[in-house]
């Protein structure tokens, strides 16, 4: 196994980046981060094969381990009666699509973050997940649909109260 | 801030900053691929050993302290011919080891429901377990080798496992959790890999280090599966991303990676060739260290490789030991290889007919002993 400075290279070059798509795709720092180490190190043993061009495989092994983990998880998801109090205006702007996102599924999530963030194209946005591309074209219209749903929801509350 | 672009961008400057250094990450990957390198030799080695003896009949598990299976022989002939659309019986509680269960459609549009092809008899008919909630592939039911166990997840995301021979129900509504609750995974959720007829394994805890084992006459163990001894590690799809080796390394089978396919074949010395595997991107089961099952799929459609809508339910079994890269395809990161090595009829066999659903694990030493009968696979 070579290329060690490769891989320092990469990881000091690319890991701010790498840590933006996974924040988005877990909605945590601590997670992010550490699904960001989890894929540098799945990637070590391949590294000589996949060193010329390592950010495609790295985004797809990071892509596929954000959904399997939430496999592992889902339990932790907690269903409420309680209707949360949090309006959003601009000012919130961020805490309302965090938690927009968390309401998707995690391989809608996954769709939503490498097309509108990462630009990928439905064909490579497909391949990163290991999905048809009919499913990632399913995925954004659901996906856009219940965040557009969440926005009208949260806006109907407000102007209710 | 218009464009939902600028939004993930701004959302997305909250990112954390941190992490391990890079010679630490190197270094923990290094040591994952030397223990994973050994514990996957053994696991060859195992279902090797395994599969040399069940030509003779059926087997039991052994040492599990629950009834034995009945002798018998293989009572199904390949390629399977599924019973679409016919109205099966109910198999009961001890129909005995199962070659193959499917998720199928009900009939008439009804609920899913598990069909079992029994092993001894050949005969098709409903399994007593419950499928209707089961809508993601992972969530498929484990038929273990010898297809006398059936593992899978309540909808709650408890493990089941029921014994098709003595009509056992194991169940376990609590598991033990590794210290911090943000580690705590039930096992079930994430799906199962039987990885012999005695072992059942799910994943648990942050990433792939966590997991439990459960033996019958045992209670589930935690266990790292880096280290655990015997562990399959096959990854988190319950067995589904397949891990071959190459000139000493298991290489993960990645499907449609535009940047890294799979060298196949354990003998192959050329590092530096890579080439797609497009059939093998549902990966259904391994028999032996040189055969893999997955569904056909003919058209090749990039993206396509891994949905279980898209073929026919067609199976075949494929030997992967001679066969040869065709090009290095590693250039040009939108090409689409071709392995014409695979039209090769001599390393192709049909196993299921057209026209069965799509989901489908197979009790793989069975289906292997079938395959023996009918002259061998490779």
């Amino acid at each position: 196994m070579t290329g060690y400075a490769d891989f320092e290279e990469f990881v000091v070059a690319r890991r701010h980046a790498l840590l933006r798509t996974a924040y988005l795709l877990t909605g945590d720092h601590h997670d992010a981060e550490d699904l960001v180490q989890s894929a540098l190190i799945k990637v070590v043993p391949k590294w000589a094969r996949i060193k010329d061009r390592p950010e495609g495989y790295v985004r797809q092994v990071l892509a596929r381990e954000s959904v399997n983990r939430w496999r592992g998880r889902r339990w932790r998801e907690v269903t409420t009666d309680v209707v949360p109090e949090t309006m959003h205006h601009d000012s919130t702007d961020r805490i309302a699509l965090l938690e927009d996102l968390r309401r998707l599924s995690p391989q809608q999530r996954a769709v939503l973050v490498l097309r509108y963030f990462d630009d990928l194209t439905e064909a490579d946005t497909a391949a990163a997940l290991g999905i048809s591309v009919g499913t990632v074209k399913s995925h954004v219209r659901d996906a856009l649909a219940r965040l557009r749903n969440q926005r009208s929801d949260e806006e109907r509350s407000a102007a209710t109260t | 801030m218009d464009t939902l672009h600028d939004r993930l961008a701004e959302l997305a400057d909250d990112a954390p900053t941190g992490g391990a250094p890079a010679a630490e990450l190197w270094a923990r990957g290094k040591r994952a691929y030397r223990l994973r390198a050994a514990a996957l030799a053994a696991t060859l080695l195992v279902v090797g050993a395994v599969g040399t003896g069940v030509g003779v009949g059926l087997v039991d598990g052994g040492g599990n302290g629950s009834d034995l299976a009945p002798a018998g022989t293989v009572g199904i002939s390949l390629p399977i011919e599924y019973p679409v659309g016919e109205e099966l019986p109910d198999l009961g509680d001890t129909p005995g080891p199962s070659a193959a269960i499917w998720l199928a459609p009900g009939v008439g549009g009804g609920a899913p429901v598990a069909v079992g092809l029994v092993a001894e008899t050949g005969t098709f008919g409903t399994l007593p377990i419950e499928v209707s909630y089961m809508n993601e592939d992972w969530e498929r039911p484990a038929l273990s080798p010898d297809g006398r166990r059936i593992a899978y997840a309540s909808p709650s995301g408890e493990p089941i496992v029921h014994d098709l021979v003595s009509g056992e129900i194991y169940y376990w509504p609590e598991v033990e959790c590794p210290g911090d609750v943000n580690q705590c995974y039930r096992w079930g959720t994430g799906g199962f890999t039987w990885f012999d007829a005695t072992h059942l394994f799910g994943h648990a805890g942050a990433g792939d280090t966590h997991g439990y084992v459960w033996e019958p006459g045992t209670t589930p163990k935690l266990v790292d599966l880096i280290t655990y001894a015997g562990t399959p590690y096959r990854g988190l799809y319950a067995g589904r991303d397949l891990q071959v080796i190459d000139d000493g390394e298991p290489l993960d089978l990645v499907c449609g990676s535009p940047v890294l396919n799979a060298t196949l074949g354990t003998d192959y010395q050329g590092d530096d060739e890579m080439f797609d595997v497009p059939v093998l991107c549902d990966v259904l089961g391994v028999i032996g260290s040189e055969i893999l099952l997955g569904h056909w799929n003919s058209d090749r459609v990039p993206g396509d490789w891994n949905d279980p809508n898209d073929g026919n339910g067609t199976v075949v079994a494929l030997g992967i030991h001679s066969v040869a890269p065709p090009v290095n395809c590693l250039g040009d990161a939108s090409r689409i290889c071709p392995d014409l090595s695979f039209e090769d009829p001599a390393l192709r066999r049909v196993v299921v007919t057209a026209g069965a659903p799509e989901w489908v694990t197979f009790a793989t030493d069975l289906i292997g002993a079938a395959l023996d009968a009918d002259g061998g696979a490779s």
